[in-house]
C-alpha cells in the first residue's frame, strides 16, 4: 500500500496573521482511489490544494508527492475571442516535459489528439477554445490536466458552469480514467451529492479535518461537525441519504 | 495625386524617412499591441509613454541623448509598475496613477530649468513624422529586428503567458522573463515611435490595431499579422491623406486607425446578425 501511496500530506498548517487557514491537516491517497473534499465557503479547501500543487509555500508540514501532478483549477481562464485553439491549450500541458523555448514534436500533437479523444472533444481541436461549451470546456481543462500523464489528479470545483447533465457524465468520464490509468484523485467540490456518488473517500474540512472515511460510512452527524450546520437538504434526494439512514 | 505623392516621397528625403518610419513604428506596434491587448496592460504601454517626457525633458537638462533617457526612463517606468503591483498587491491603476503623473511633474520642472533651446512640446506630445531623421529610421529597424528575434524565439511561452498567466507558471513557462521581456519590449517600442506618434497618440497604435484584429483572429499569429496589416494600411493611407490635405500625419494615421476598426466592428456585426437571422 506505502508503494501505490501518490500524496502525503502530514500536519498541514498555514496561518495569514493571526486566522488559521488550515490547521493540522494530515492525510494519503493512493493510486486508484477517488477522494472528494468538501466543506464549508472559506473551510480552506482551495489553500490546500494551492499547497499541494505548490502554489502556496509559507506553510507549516509536509506534502509529499509522488509523481506528476495533473491540476484542473477552479474557475479556469476563460475569454471568448482570446485567439487560442483547443490544441493549443491541451499542449499547455505538455510544456514541462518539452522544456522552454522549444516547439511540440509532432508525436506530441499525436498526444494532445488522443487526449481530446479520451475526454470526448475530438473534432474540437481547431476551435478558438473560447468558443466551447461550459462542458466542453471543463473537458478541455481535464485534457491539459491530463497531459502530462499523471500519477496524482487534482480537480478545484470542477462543476462550476456546468449543466447537471454535463457533470453527471464528467463524473463517469472522471470514474473511467480513474480504472483505466489507476490514478489517484483528489477532489475539492460543493456538489455534495455528487461527490457521495462519485467518490470512494471523504473527507471534510473546516480549517481542520473532521473527517476523512469511506462514502459509505460517513454519517451527517460527522458532515454536521465540518459545516457547522444540517446538510440534510443538500442531500436529501440522494440514494446515498437513503443509503446512510438505512444503516 | 497619387502618382505626384509617390514621386515626392521618392525625391525628398524628409517624407520617405517619414514614410518608412510611419511603416516600421506600424509593424513594431502591430507586434507588440496583440500582447497588451490580450494582457489588458493597455494603462502600462500609456503610463510608459507619458513617463517619456521625463526622460526626454532630464536628458535636454542634462545634455544626455533625450533618446537614450527616454528609452531608460520608459523602462524604468514599466518595471516599477510591475514590480509595486506584483509584489506590494497594489492595483496596477493606482501605481501607474501614481507614476505618470510624477514623471510627467518632474519633466515639466525639468523642463523649466534647461537654457536656450527646448524642443516644441507639442511634437513631443503629438509627434512630428517630418523631422524623422535617417538615425530615427535605423533606431525603429533595429527595435523591429529585437521584436522579431523575441516573438520568434519565445512565441509559444508568450502565448501562454498572455492567454493564462497563472497556469502558465504552473507549467514552468518562464513567465517573469515573458513579462519583463515585453514590458522592456513594449517601452523600447513606445520610444522609438515618440518622434513619429507622439506621447500621446502612441498608444493609440499600441492597442488600436490589435483590438480591431481581435475581432477577426483565430489565432495569435494572425492576430499580430492583422494588426501590422491593419498598421502599415492606416499609416500608408494616413501618410497620403496628410500630403494631400495639408494636415499633420501622426493624428490622420490614429483617426484612420480607428475607422479601421469602427469598419471591422460594422461588419462583423452585420455578419453576425445575418447568421442569427
Amino acid at each position: 500500500m506505502e508503494r501505490d501511496r501518490v500524496l502525503q500530506v502530514e500536519d498541514l498548517t498555514y496561518k495569514i496573521g493571526s486566522a488559521w487557514i488550515l490547521r493540522g491537516v494530515s492525510f494519503s491517497l493512493s493510486r486508484g482511489e477517488f477522494a472528494g473534499i468538501i466543506g464549508p465557503n472559506g473551510a480552506g479547501k482551495t489553500t490546500l490544494i494551492k499547497a499541494i500543487v505548490g502554489d502556496l509555500s509559507d506553510y507549516s508540514g509536509s506534502i509529499k508527492v509522488t509523481g506528476r501532478v495533473g491540476y484542473l483549477p477552479q474557475n479556469p481562464e476563460r475569454s471568448r475571442d482570446f485567439p487560442i485553439s483547443v490544441r493549443e491549450v491541451v499542449a499547455m500541458g505538455l510544456y514541462k516535459e518539452n522544456g522552454p523555448f522549444k516547439r511540440f514534436s509532432k508525436s506530441e500533437w499525436n498526444t494532445v489528439d488522443t487526449l481530446l479523444k479520451t475526454t470526448g472533444i475530438e473534432g474540437l481541436g481547431r476551435r478558438r477554445a473560447g468558443t466551447l461549451s461550459g462542458g466542453e470546456y471543463q473537458r478541455l481543462m481535464l485534457a491539459r490536466a491530463l497531459a502530462s500523464n499523471p500519477e496524482l489528479l487534482i480537480l478545484d470545483e470542477p462543476e462550476a458552469g456546468v449543466d447537471e447533465m454535463g457533470k453527471s457524465s464528467f463524473y463517469r468520464l472522471l470514474e473511467k480514467l480513474k480504472n483505466e490509468k489507476n490514478m489517484g484523485i483528489l477532489m475539492v467540490s460543493h456538489d455534495i451529492g455528487m461527490v457521495f456518488e462519485a467518490c470512494d473517500t471523504i473527507m471534510c474540512i473546516n480549517k481542520t479535518l473532521h473527517c476523512h472515511t469511506s462514502a459509505d460510512m460517513i454519517s451527517p452527524e460527522q458532515l454536521k461537525s465540518a459545516f457547522s450546520t444540517d446538510l440534510d437538504l443538500f442531500i436529501r434526494s440522494r440514494d446515498h441519504f437513503e443509503r446512510e439512514h438505512s444503516v | 495625386m497619387i502618382t505626384q505623392f509617390i514621386g515626392d516621397v521618392v525625391s525628398y528625403e524628409f517624407l520617405r524617412n517619414a514614410m518608412i518610419a510611419a511603416i516600421l513604428v506600424s509593424t513594431l506596434t502591430g507586434v507588440f499591441s496583440s500582447v497588451v491587448v490580450l494582457r489588458k496592460i493597455e494603462f502600462i504601454g500609456d503610463g510608459a509613454a507619458h513617463a517619456t517626457f521625463g526622460g526626454i525633458a532630464f536628458g535636454l537638462l542634462l545634455g544626455a541623448n533625450y533618446i537614450v533617457m527616454a528609452a531608460l526612463t520608459a523602462v524604468v517606468f514599466a518595471v516599477a509598475v510591475s514590480y509595486f503591483t506584483r509584489r506590494n498587491r497594489l492595483s496596477e491603476s493606482s501605481v501607474i496613477g501614481m507614476l505618470l503623473p510624477l514623471s510627467m511633474s518632474l519633466g515639466v520642472i525639468a523642463l523649466s530649468f534647461v537654457r536656450g533651446y527646448t524642443p516644441d512640446v507639442m511634437g513631443l506630445f503629438f509627434g512630428n513624422i517630418l523631422l524623422v531623421t535617417a538615425a530615427d529610421v535605423w533606431l525603429l529597424a533595429g527595435a523591429n529586428l529585437g521584436a522579431i528575434i523575441f516573438f520568434s524565439l519565445f512565441f509559444r511561452e508568450i502565448l501562454y503567458y498572455a492567454y493564462d498567466e497563472k497556469m502558465a507558471r504552473h507549467y514552468g513557462v518562464p513567465v517573469a522573463f515573458v513579462h519583463y521581456g515585453t514590458l522592456i519590449g513594449i517601452s523600447l517600442s513606445v520610444v522609438s515611435s515618440v518622434k513619429i506618434a507622439g506621447i500621446i497618440l502612441v498608444t493609440a497604435f499600441l492597442i488600436i490595431p490589435a483590438v480591431s484584429a481581435r475581432l477577426l483572429a483565430r489565432s495569435l499569429r494572425s492576430m499580430i499579422s492583422i494588426s501590422v496589416v491593419l498598421g502599415v494600411t492606416a499609416s500608408v493611407l494616413g501618410m497620403f491623406f496628410s500630403y494631400v490635405l495639408n494636415m499633420p500625419p501622426g493624428p490622420v494615421i490614429v483617426v484612420l486607425l480607428f475607422v479601421q476598426f469602427l469598419a471591422i466592428l460594422s461588419v462583423k456585426k452585420l455578419l453576425g446578425s445575418k447568421e442569427n437571422d
